[in-house]
This record gives C-alpha cells, sequence and structure tokens, in this order.
C-alpha cells in the first residue's frame, strides 16, 4: 500500500488509517497469540516488517476488518477512547480482555512523520507478539468480541457505524487486575495496550503472596 | 537361419538379463516415486515373483494375473510375426488404410532380410498417426518387438506424438531414461530400409525443454540402437567382442555391445583425437560405457566400473576409454562444479595440456582417487579457485618487478587526497587468451566453450567483441550461438593461458597500486587516492599490460567503486573512461536502472512496473518509498546507487576463512566402510589444501547431504537430489592440519549423525578459524594449556537446512579455550550492565563511570580511596562493609563535584530554554514517542510538549533566584504539599523543605529531566543503586527524606500514568529491584507502591499486577 511520500508528515486522516490497519492486525494477532483458533487459519505475514500472524479464514478476516474499519471516523474524531478484545468463556465471563487505549489528538495530528507512528506501532506488534508468559492459558470454548468504548454516542450512524451495537457484557465483580503490555506516547497519538484479568477470584495463593511481598 | 529362431535368441537374451538384473530391477522399481505408465511397475514385479515361484496356474492376485495376461500376448504376438499366413493378410488389411501403408507393406513383404527393427521393442502411448494397429504390425513383420504395456526392461522406445504437460516437465520419470520417439521415425526407418538413428526423430517438446536431460537418455538408449545394426558384424569381430567383454566383466555386454562399429568409429576419430576437446567424438564412448551400467548397479544406483585389465590387443581401446571417461567427467563436472566450491590446488594445466590420468570413469567406491580427480577436471573449479591461488601469491605480486614504481611512491607520499578508483577489465578475458597464440583468429568471431559438438547444446562461456557483434553472449547454446553467426569458431578453455595471463597482470597491477581488491582473475579495483593523474595511470597500466600480455584491457576512473564500474562498461572494448565528480550526477541520472550492480532481472521488471527507467527516476522517490517497496537492504542501496554513491573500499586480498573440500556428486556407499574410506581420502584432500596454503584450523565441520526420506533417484545423473543438508562441526584445541586429525574428528562427527551410508549423497569437510602455521608455532604453550584444561570441546547444534536453502554453517559458537576467560561476576552486581551512559546529565556521569567499571576493579579503587573514611563506619559484616564504602565514596566524589557542572547548567540551559524552549513549546515538536526502544539521544533538556505534563518539573530544576514559575499551568490538582516542591523555586526547596541530601537530589534530578523518550524508569534502570543510608541516621530524618521521595515519585506517576502506563509498571519494578539491593529504595519502594496502585486504579479502574 503506497502511503505517500515516506518520512511525509502524517495528516491526521493518515495517522488514523494507520492505527485502524494496526488495530486490526494487532487484534488477528491477539486472536492467533490466545489461540482462540486452530493455528491452521493463521498464515505469517509481515506488517511493518514484523512478522504477524494474519487470518486465512475470509469470514472472520471481514469480521474484523469490518469491524475496526468501521471504527475509523470516531477514532478520528476522538470518540473512541478505548477498543477491547474481551475474551469470554462458555459462560459467557469474560476471561481476560486486552485494552487498547487511544488517544488522537487532533490539534497535534499533522506534527508526525509516518514513519516514527510506524516504528513505534511496529513495538507493539513485536511485544505483542512475546506476551504469552503473561498471560494464562484460555479455557475450551471461548468466544471473542470487540468492543469499542466511546465517549459519547456517535451522532453520525453512517452504514459501516450502524453495525455497531451497544455492548451488553459482564463484567467482573472486582477492579481488574492490568497488566500493561505497551504504551507510546506521542503529540498526536497515545496508545497504550493492557490487558485486564479478573482478579484475586481465579489467583492462585502463590500469586498472592508474591504480591503481598 | 529361420527368422523365429533368431527371434527367439533375442527373446532369450532378454530373458537371461531379466534374470541376471532382477534384484536390481526391483530396486529401481521401488525407487521409482511415479507410476509413469499404469501400474506395470506393480505387474512387472509380480512377474518376477510369478517366475520364481514356478507355474502356479491360480491367479490369486492381480500381478499374476496380470503376468500372466503379458505372456499370453507375447505368444499371440510372435505366433502372429511367425505367421506368413497371417503377416499377408494383415499387410492387405493394412494396405487397405492408406496408400503409403500399402506401399511399404507390400516392399516389406518382398524384402528378404526384414530385420530392421531387431532389437527395437517400442511401446506406443496414445494417439499416434499411423495407429496403434499399424505400428504394431510393422514392427512385426520387421522383427520388432511391439509391448501392449510398458516395462523399462523389455521396452527400449517410447512412441508418441503427444504428451501431457506433466510428463513433459518430467520425461525421466516417464520414460525411465528411454527415448520417446516420433511414430515417424518407424515408418521412416522402414522406407530407408535401415534403422535410422532415433536422435532426429524426438518428440521436440522434450529436445527442447530438456537439452542437458537429453544426452543422458541419449547415452543409454543409443547403444541399443546402434547394437542391432551391427550384429551381424559381431561374427567378424568377435575376438575383440569377447575381449571387451571379459573386460567388463559381462555377459551382458558381450550380448548387447557392437564393439566393431564404436570401433569404426574410434578409428574414424583417430586422425581427431589429439584436439583436447572430443565431446562428440568421444560420445559414442561414454555411451557405451554408460549403458553398462546396470550391470555395475549395486546401492539403488551405484555407479562402480569394473578397472580394465589391460590386455595387448585392447590397449588401444583403453587409452581411448579412459580419455573418453574423463572427458564424460569433465563434462559432468561442468554442470556440477558450482556445487564444489572449493579450494585449493589447480591441477588445470595438466588437464589443459591433455594429461589424462589413466583411470576408469569415477566412482566413490572403488576409486580411491576419486575426490582428486572430481577436482580435477571442472573449468568453474579454475575460476572458483583462482583467488585462492591469488591469495597465497599476493604478497609475491609486485615485488619481482624490483623498482617500486613511481606511481606507488606518488601515491603513497598523498595519502589524504580525494579517493579515486580504477576499475580494470580484461576485454573477454577468456576468449582474448586463447586467441592471443592464434593470429589466425584475430578479429573473427570466437566464443570459448568446452564443446564444439555438433549437437550444439554447449553453452558459451564467453564471446569476443567480434562474436557478440553477432548478438553471440555467454550462456547462449553453441547451437543457437551458430545459428546467428555460422562462421562462429569455437575453441575451448586454456587454463594455463589464463593463470599465465592473469599472474602477468596482477603483477603489473601491483607494481603500479599497493591497494588492488582482486575481483576476479580478469577484474579488479585499483584505490589510486592521492595520485595526480590516475588517467595517465590508468592508459599506462593499460599499455603495459597489452606489451606483457598482448590482452587487451578497458578501465574506469571514479571517485568510486561503482562508478568505476559502470565508467568501465562504458570504456569497453579497449578503452578507458573516466567519470569526474562533477559529472557523477549526470552521469547516473541518464543511467538505466539495470545497469545498476546488483539490479538483476527481476528487480528490474519491479522497478519498469512501477515505470523506473533511469536512476533519474529512482531519484524522484524518497529513499524510505524504495526501502519500503524492495526492503530496507534493496532499497538504500538503489537509493545510494542512483546517486552515484558507493562507500565500499578496496579490499586488498583477504584472509581466507575457511578451507575444506566438498563433494556432492557421485558419492554413493553400500556400507561404513565405504564411507570410512571415503572420509579418508576427503581428510587427505582437506589436509593437503591446507599444507599448501600453510595454514592450519580449529574447527572442523562435517556437511553431509542426506537424501531425503521418500526421495527417488535424482533427475540429474548421479546427482544428489533431494536432500537434508546436515553439519556438524567441532573445535580442537590446538590448530591442525594434519590428516589424521581432521580424519578422526571428521568421523566423529559423521558417527555423531547416525545415518545410513546408503542415504548419504554428499560430503564435505570443512576447517576454519585458520591461522597460519607458523602462528599455530608460536603459540604451542597455549595448546599445552589446553590440553592440561578441561576439555572444552563442543558439538554443535546440528543444522537441518532444505536443500534449496544456503546451508549456514557459521553457527558455531565454541569458545576459543583459554584465552577467552569472562571476568568472574560479582554474585552482588546487579544484572544489569548495559545503560546508556551518554544519556545522564553531567552531575550523573561522574558518578557512573565508576558505577559501570567492572565490579572488582571499581572495588579496589574506591576501597584505596576511601581508606580514611573506613573507621567511621562499622559494619557487620565484611562484604557489607565494602560495598558502603565504596557507595560512600561514591557519594563524596558527587557531592565535591556537583557544583561547578551544576552553575554551568544554570547558565545554559536557561539560555536554550528561552531560545528553544518557547518556540518548542508552541509548535510542539518534540522528539516524537515514546517508544521503548530508546535509541535517540536524550537532550539534556526536558523538551517538553504536551504542555500539560512535565512542566512542573522543570522548574524545580531551572528555577533561578527570581522565583520564575513555570510557564504553563499545573494541569491536574495537586495536593498543597506536593505542589510546593515544584512551584516554589529550586533554592528554597533545596533549603527548607526538601532534604538536603544527595538521594532526594538524585530522584529530583531524574523526574524532572525524564521526557517522553526516556522516562524515569530508564533511570531506574541504568542506575545501581549507589547512595547509602547510614543506618545511624535518626528515624524521623529517614522518614522525611522517604516521604519527600515518594511524593516526587507519585507526582511524577500521576502525571505520567494517564498516558503511559508502561512506564508505571517498569518503575515500580525497577524500585523493587533496587530495593532488593538497598534499605532506602526498599523503604521507598514500600510506600511508593500502594501510592502507584491507587493513582492506577484511579484513572483505569483496574489493580496494577506487579509479578
Amino acid at each position: 500500500m503506497e502511503r505517500g511520500q515516506a518520512s511525509a508528515i502524517a495528516s491526521p486522516g493518515e495517522v488514523t488509517d494507520l492505527l485502524c490497519e494496526f488495530l486490526e492486525v494487532a487484534v488477528t494477532l491477539l486472536l492467533s497469540i490466545r489461540k482462540l483458533y486452530p493455528a491452521e487459519i493463521f498464515e505469517r505475514r509481515r506488517h511493518l516488517n514484523v512478522p504477524v500472524q494474519w487470518i486465512r479464514h475470509a469470514e472472520l478476516r471481514d469480521h474484523i476488518h469490518s469491524a475496526l474499519t468501521s471504527l475509523h471516523s470516531w477514532i478520528q474524531q476522538g470518540i473512541v477512547e478505548k477498543v477491547a478484545v474481551v475474551f469470554f468463556d462458555s459462560n459467557q465471563t469474560p476471561v481476560e480482555r486486552f485494552v487498547f487505549k487511544l488517544n488522537v489528538n487532533q490539534n497535534f495530528a499533522a506534527s508526525l512523520p509516518v514513519n516514527d507512528i510506524e516504528y513505534s506501532l511496529r513495538t507493539f506488534l513485536i511485544k505483542l507478539s512475546v506476551s504469552e508468559p503473561l498471560l494464562r492459558p484460555l479455557p475450551q470454548d471461548c468466544t471473542f468480541e470487540i468492543i469499542a468504548y466511546s465517549k459519547l454516542l456517535p451522532g453520525d450512524a453512517s452504514d459501516k457505524g450502524r453495525l455497531w451495537i451497544s455492548a451488553d457484557s459482564k463484567q467482573w465483580q472486582e477492579p481488574a487486575e492490568i497488566t500493561p503490555i505497551k504504551s507510546m506516547t506521542s503529540d498526536a497519538l497515545d496508545v497504550e495496550l493492557y490487558v485486564e484479568h479478573p482478579s484475586a477470584v481465579d489467583q492462585t495463593p502463590d500469586q498472592q503472596l508474591r504480591l503481598e511481598n | 537361419m529361420g527368422k523365429e529362431e533368431e527371434e527367439k535368441n533375442v527373446q532369450g537374451a532378454i530373458v537371461v538379463h531379466d534374470k541376471d538384473d532382477r534384484s536390481r530391477k526391483r530396486k529401481l522399481l521401488d525407487a521409482s516415486s511415479g507410476a509413469a505408465w499404469g501400474a506395470n511397475s506393480y505387474s512387472v514385479a509380480k512377474i518376477n515373483s510369478f517366475k520364481e515361484s514356478g507355474n502356479d496356474p491360480g491367479f490369486d492376485d492381480f500381478g499374476r494375473y496380470f503376468a500372466e495376461k503379458q505372456r499370453k500376448l507375447r505368444e499371440q504376438y510372435h505366433a502372429d510375426s511367425s505367421s506368413k499366413a497371417l503377416r499377408d493378410a494383415a499387410a492387405a488389411a493394412a494396405a487397405q488404410h492408406s496408400d503409403h501403408k500399402a506401399g511399404t507393406s507390400s516392399e516389406m513383404v518382398s524384402a528378404k532380410s526384414n530385420t530392421i527393427f531387431q532389437g527395437v521393442s517400442i511401446f506406443v502411448d496414445g494417439f499416434t498417426t499411423p495407429t496403434h494397429q499399424e505400428l504394431r504390425f510393422i514392427m512385426m513383420n520387421n522383427g520388432g518387438i511391439f509391448e501392449n504395456y510398458f516395462s523399462r526392461q523389455r521396452v527400449t522406445h517410447i512412441i508418441c506424438s503427444t504428451l501431457p504437460d506433466n510428463k513433459i516437465m518430467n520425461p525421466r520419470m516417464l520414460s525411465r531414461g528411454l527415448p520417446i520417439v516420433k511414430p515417424e521415425w518407424i515408418v521412416e526407418s522402414m522406407n530407408a530400409n535401415k534403422l535410422l538413428p532415433w536422435e532426429n526423430y524426438q518428440l521436440e517438446r522434450i529436445a527442447y525443454a530438456h537439452p542437458g536431460q537429453q544426452t543422458i537418455a541419449a547415452r543409454f538408449a543409443a547403444y541399443r540402437e546402434v547394437s542391432p545394426s551391427t550384429k551381424a558384424l559381431v561374427s567378424v569381430d568377435s575376438e575383440t567382442a569377447f575381449q571387451v567383454g571379459s573386460m567388463e566383466g559381462s555377459v551382458h555386454s558381450v550380448a548387447k555391445v557392437g564393439p566393431v562399429d564404436t570401433l569404426a568409429l574410434k578409428n574414424e576419430r583417430a586422425g581427431k583425437s589429439s584436439e583436447p576437446d572430443g565431446f562428440s567424438t568421444v560420445q559414442i564412448e561414454s555411451q557405451e560405457k554408460l549403458q553398462i551400467l546396470p550391470e555395475n548397479y549395486k546401492a539403488p544406483v551405484c555407479l562402480d566400473m569394473v578397472p580394465f585389465v589391460p590386455s595387448d590387443s585392447a590397449q588401444e581401446k583403453i587409452k581411448e576409454d579412459t580419455e573418453a571417461d574423463n572427458s564424460a567427467l569433465n563434462i559432468a563436472n561442468d554442470v556440477h562444479a558450482l556445487e564444489a566450491n572449493h579450494l585449493g590446488k589447480n591441477d588445470h594445466q595438466k588437464l589443459a595440456s591433455g594429461e589424462f590420468v589413466n583411470r576408469p570413469f569415477r566412482s566413490s567406491l572403488s576409486d580411491t582417487d576419486f575426490v582428486k580427480n572430481f577436482f580435477k577436471f571442472s573449468r568453474l573449479h579454475f575460476i572458483g579457485t583462482w583467488r585462492n591461488r591469488y591469495q597465497t601469491l599476493a604478497s609475491s605480486f609486485g615485488k619481482d618487478g624490483a623498482v617500486k614504481s613511481k606511481d606507488r611512491e606518488l601515491m603513497e607520499a598523498n595519502l589524504d587526497g580525494k579517493p579515486m578508483i580504477i576499475h580494470l577489465d580484461m576485454d573477454c578475458f577468456f576468449v582474448s587468451v586463447v586467441v592471443r597464440n592464434r593470429p589466425d583468429l584475430v578479429g573473427k568471431p570466437v566464443a570459448v566453450c568446452h564443446s564444439d559438438s555438433e549437437k550444439g547444446t554447449a553453452e558459451i562461456s564467453s564471446a569476443n567483441y567480434p562474436a557478440r557483434s553477432f548478438g553471440i553472449k555467454a550462456g547462449m547454446y553453441v547451437r543457437s550461438a551458430k545459428a546467428l553467426c555460422p562462421d562462429l569458431k569455437i575453441v575451448s578453455y586454456d587454463f594455463a593461458g589464463y593463470e599465465e595471463v592473469a599472474d602477468k597482470v596482477y603483477n603489473i597491477l601491483h607494481r603500479h597500486c599497493t591497494k588492488v581488491e582482486a575481483v576476479s582473475c580478469d577484474e579488479a579495483f585499483l584505490d589510486v587516492t592521492g595520485h595526480p593523474d590516475p588517467i595517465d595511470l590508468a592508459s599506462r597500466i593499460r599499455e603495459e599490460i597489452y606489451a606483457a600480455t598482448r590482452c587487451s584491457a578497458s578501465a574506469g576512473i571514479a571517485e568510486n567503486l561503482l562508478l568505476a564500474r559502470l565508467a568501465t562498461k562504458r570504456a569497453k572494448p579497449n578503452g578507458q573512461f573516466a567519470i569526474k565528480s562533477e559529472e557523477v550526477r549526470q552521469f547516473m541520472a541518464a543511467l538505466p536502472v539495470d545497469e545498476l550492480p546488483g539490479v538483476g532481472w527481476a528487480l528490474q521488471e519491479k522497478l519498469h512496473s512501477k515505470k523506473l527507467y533511469t536512476c533519474a527516476d529512482l531519484l524522484s522517490i524518497s529513499k524510505e518509498t524504495l526501502q519500503k517497496q524492495y526492503g530496507t537492504k534493496t532499497g538504500n542501496m538503489l537509493w545510494c546507487y542512483a546517486q552515484g554513491i558507493d562507500d565500499r573500499e578496496v579490499q586488498p586480498a583477504q584472509e581466507r576463512k575457511s578451507i575444506g573440500a566438498e563433494v556432492n556428486w557421485g558419492v554413493r556407499f553400500e556400507c561404513m566402510d565405504d564411507a570410512q574410506k571415503f572420509l579418508v581420502t576427503l581428510s587427505n584432500e582437506v589436509a593437503s589444501r591446507l599444507q599448501s596454503a600453510g595454514s592450519c584450523g580449529r574447527t572442523i565441520t562435517l556437511k553431509i547431504k542426506k537424501r531425503r526420506e521418500g526421495a527417488g533417484e535424482p533427475a540429474k545423473y548421479l546427482g544428489h537430489g533431494i536432500c537434508d543438508s546436515l553439519s556438524r562441526s567441532e573445535t580442537v584445541g590446538h590448530p591442525t592440519n594434519s590428516a589424521e586429525i581432521l580424519l578422526r574428528i571428521g568421523r566423529q562427527l559423521y558417527a555423531s549423525l547416525h545415518i545410513d551410508p546408503e542415504d548419504v549423497r554428499g560430503m564435505g569437510l570443512q576447517v576454519s578459524r585458520l591461522e597460519s602455521v607458523n602462528a599455530g608455532n608460536r603459540k604451542k604453550h597455549s595448546a599445552l594449556d589446553s590440553w592440561l584444561a578441561p576439555p572444552k570441546k563442543e558439538i554443535h547444534n546440528r543444522s537441518v537446512v532444505h536443500d534449496k536453502e544456503i546451508t549456514k554453517l557459521d553457527t558455531t559458537l565454541a569458545r576459543s579455550g583459554p584465552l577467552q576467560k569472562e571476568l568472574p561476576v560479582p554474585d552482588h552486581a546487579l544484572p544489569l550492565r548495559i545503560a546508556p551512559l551518554s544519556m545522564r546529565p553531567e552531575a550523573n556521569e561522574v558518578k557512573h563511570e565508576e558505577t559501570y567499571e567492572s565490579k572488582p576493579v571499581r572495588e579496589k579503587e574506591s576501597e584505596q580511596r576511601c581508606l580514611p573514611n573506613t573507621a567511621a563506619h562499622a559494619a557487620p559484616s565484611e562484604e557489607r562493609r565494602t560495598v558502603q564504602q565504596v557507595l560512600h565514596g561514591t557519594e563524596h566524589k558527587v557531592i565535591k563535584l556537583q557544583t561547578p557542572p551544576k552553575g554551568q547548567r544554570q547558565k545554559i540551559s536557561p539560555l536554550s530554554r528561552k531560545g528553544k524552549g518557547k518556540s518548542i513549546a508552541n509548535k510542539s515538536k518534540r522528539s516524537p514517542l515514546n517508544s521503548g526502544l530508546e535509541l535517540q539521544p536524550v537532550s539534556r533538556l526536558p523538551t517538553h510538549p504536551k504542555a500539560a505534563r512535565k512542566v512542573s518539573f522543570a522548574g524545580v530544576e531551572h528555577g533561578d533566584a527570581s522565583g520564575r514559575k513555570p510557564v504553563t499551568p499545573e494541569p491536574q490538582p495537586v495536593q498543597d504539599t506536593q505542589h510546593a516542591y515544584y512551584s516554589a523555586s529550586g533554592q528554597s526547596v533545596k533549603k527548607s523543605d526538601l532534604v538536603d541530601h544527595s538521594f532526594v537530589q538524585q530522584i529530583l534530578d531524574w523526574v524532572s529531566t525524564t521526557n517522553t523518550t526516556r522516562g524515569l524508569s530508564s533511570h531506574l534502570l541504568s542506575s545501581r543503586c549507589y547512595l547509602p543510608v547510614s543506618e545511624s541516621a535518626d528515624t524521623t530524618g529517614l522518614e522525611k527524606l522517604i516521604h519527600q521521595c515518594v511524593k516526587l515519585l507519585t507526582q511524577y506517576i500521576r502525571t505520567t500514568a494517564s498516558g503511559n502506563l508502561e512506564e508505571v509498571h517498569l518503575s515500580l519494578l525497577y524500585m523493587k529491584r533496587l530495593g532488593g539491593r538497598c534499605k532506602l529504595w526498599r523503604a521507598v519502594e514500600e510506600v511508593a507502591r500502594p501510592a502507584f496502585k491507587d493513582i492506577v486504579a484511579e484513572l483505569y479502574g483496574g489493580k496494577l499486577a506487579i509479578s
């Protein structure tokens, strides 16, 4: 994909483009890391020069693609605060939430070279692909959901936006336990990625002990 | 003699043959993976079992049934062919089909000796004209055999008009080496009333698609067609035949070889045989040799020639046979030498002068000198090994000139001049060297090629300019070249000449210039930096070369290697061209991209598809785009080259990294012994190469090509086929070049691979980590040490790489033995040793320099330095004491040194803040992202930004006496006490509120100097806790200290956390780590952790997990 002259300053639209593309890849990578689907449906591809997993199954790919590209305009307007990928067990209880916290600053959007953004996003992908040790294995028969947290109800329900419904998923009783994975801050764009697990409920005594220390 | 009888003979011969080869046949069939023509292989195998088990009438399985069916069909066929009445009737029937057929059949009926096709057994595949039936009929009437079902043993020719693509792609698999011929061959042979050579009737698509493959098939098949026609002559010269037969120890060859015919050919050739290139003339010989192959198959396919028994009458034959063998070997080697990139002595002179070693066709089995011979007859081996020869001779070059040339002096006198490179390239080296001794060829189109056969399937290796004007290029087939230029004269290599000329050329080059990089035997770069007139120098060198060698050279002169090479292209032939630095841009702009080195066909296509044709086009797009499109390296290369930038330097002869030998062709073992014997020869070869190079090495690598599971016999004759490449290496303590040690290690390595010897398809032994022999002597004592030291031998990871990939061998991570002793790591040292020192504020640098020195040294030094203080600190344990002293010592130093830089800083930083700070804030340009990879150098200033965040810290650091307040207001409401730290002027804070302790100072320093690329965590990471808390300090003071630190830290975290959870997490982790080393830090961390967590909970609604 030709993304304009490199080292050029990214226009606000381009920043969002990059972000959406990144989210799409990252969500896909997450699915592969969490082994929600058999490994055969993934293939190795390269995004931003980093090896990532890409889905071969056309419908699943389209689902993720449409979900995230339809967020484009909302992200650009700064409405979307967080995008979360939530894994549910067979009882529809969330077991794990990966949260992408986004902050697109419109005023500064024009100040960043595309390369720098790509450079930072790349570290997310690398970090994500080696984040498995931080995570506990998921139970059988998990499902996933992509949730976008918005600051206000998006007014323009363009045709793509209509695909979204207000979320109605179970939440944890206790505050979640946060494990940060990667953060980047810049004028134009803050992205944070962390993973939330239900706290204390299913923790082993050993882990609790260590926390006390 | 009745026809029937004769046919019986033929049949009998075939049966005998079958019996002889039964075991081998089955192996062959098992090995063949593709089912070529139906289930024949299965059925044939069953035929044999049927024969063995006697006449069991029941058809209890398909194989039996099928064998019986075939037998019946054959009987019918013979019955048919022997029945004259039937034949006549059939002829009549055929006459009805076509006039043409009628003519031939009547002719045939009338012919007395209708044995044209004797010995020919055809199998017809698919639709043909004339039809299946007609062909059967023709064969029947002319002594041939028609097979209904394909069998590798019975069929001699496959007849078909068309073939599907997949069969075309792999004709060998389908035909198992049998010729695939058009039906016209049968018809026209019959018309001519003799067996015509089938080569001309090969199926076109196969002939063109597989020019290389065809020769092998031809070798197998040609004899079959020769023998019947010469059968009558066997009796005439049966004695010779017998001798030949006995020599080869083969009943089969007596039965089938027509030696008279080949002998005749030989005699015919006798006049010609002095010509070194005897490919075509010798070919029949080779065929004869090769067709005997089956007799000598041992392993699945294992070529092993029985050595010739010299006998008087066969003397001539033996001589010529060996010659033929050698030429065959030579040809084969040309194909395979590419795989064999080897080092070593050149024996090409022998080859060139025709001194062939009298030795039968190679075999890794019985031929003990197989390895030596393998390397003896290769053209590419010459080119490949020329560089090594050059390296060994490089030092002697230029010296025999006695007088040091003026040019060298000039350059030595002026070493810092503008860089200037001469690229010198001999004009069509391989041709001109040959032509220089043949005045008759001057000015005529000449090409060098290993063979001038009529078939013209040899590839041209080099052509001179007259020839090139016809469009002849290297790599072209002789056939097509001759089509372009019928007068083209083909000459063969003159290896001795090449060596002689190359030596002379390099001698001249070295005389004029000290820095010579040999690209190959005919191409070199000269670094003539500092020479006042390189153009003149180039022309003088060229003149000298021409005078000495009668070969012309072209030269390009420019400021770097790339331009010089491009200039040479422009200069050719026999000229020179200089690119001045001011012309570079112009020159490059017009240059087509495909002329850039590194731009091959594929890349060129890609570029053209983007409408990039010239270097100017390349420059019109950005480097980053190029890199994105074509990869970082290629993009960079394109971008630089397009501008004429090339920062490579002329590299004089480099040291060799490894010496070894590898044979990947013709290697077939039967048992462990064979492999061991081969290892012996291989290690001898490598040892002799090492010795001749005057070096010895320590790492010995054994490379094995192992037949991949399920891979059949390779398409390439005796090639290695589909293989896995395995390699193992071992390092010995003492550099060696002895064959014994090599063999011993080689055997160990081989044994450790656990390979079935029958699966070995190639073997190589390589010695790396070379040292010169003299160096080895000098280090004798260290060798002794290594004996005394515990063994450090390591067997390295075994790497299995697919054959198509390049085998990477240098994964050896062996320790270099006794010399590399790592410093003992102190057990109490933090495992953080790498830290970006340069990024530290000045005041800290002093500390850090000390902190990062290796522990033992540091301890000693500081101990000495701090001696006076020792008494002051009573400590429980010895170790504890040392640490404290150290820490204390540094602290003192810090305090001492802190003042002057501080003053400096105050002078400088406000200025720069005024100058830049505001503009930075306005444009809000800051070094971009906190990506976590701290590659960018951090400026001393808090380049600050999201104004909201960190400005307040700057207030503390840089607040001057006037009490200037921070420019930007606090973003978040902070508790008053905290706020006080930051809003007050630095001095007042120090004096009143802040404990005047370097610890707090340090934290303040860090907190205030953080920015987006370098947060607190990186300070914590790079800092080893150096601050002691003297146990004697009063508790209230300590508490206050901790309290203040935590406040500073939480303030920092609060501002950071909203955008950078990672930073919070890392800071906590690092603090915890520091806490393990330092009580104060532990105390701080204990207080800070809940505070941090609270902040995170506030902002993220979750607990921060700390593992």
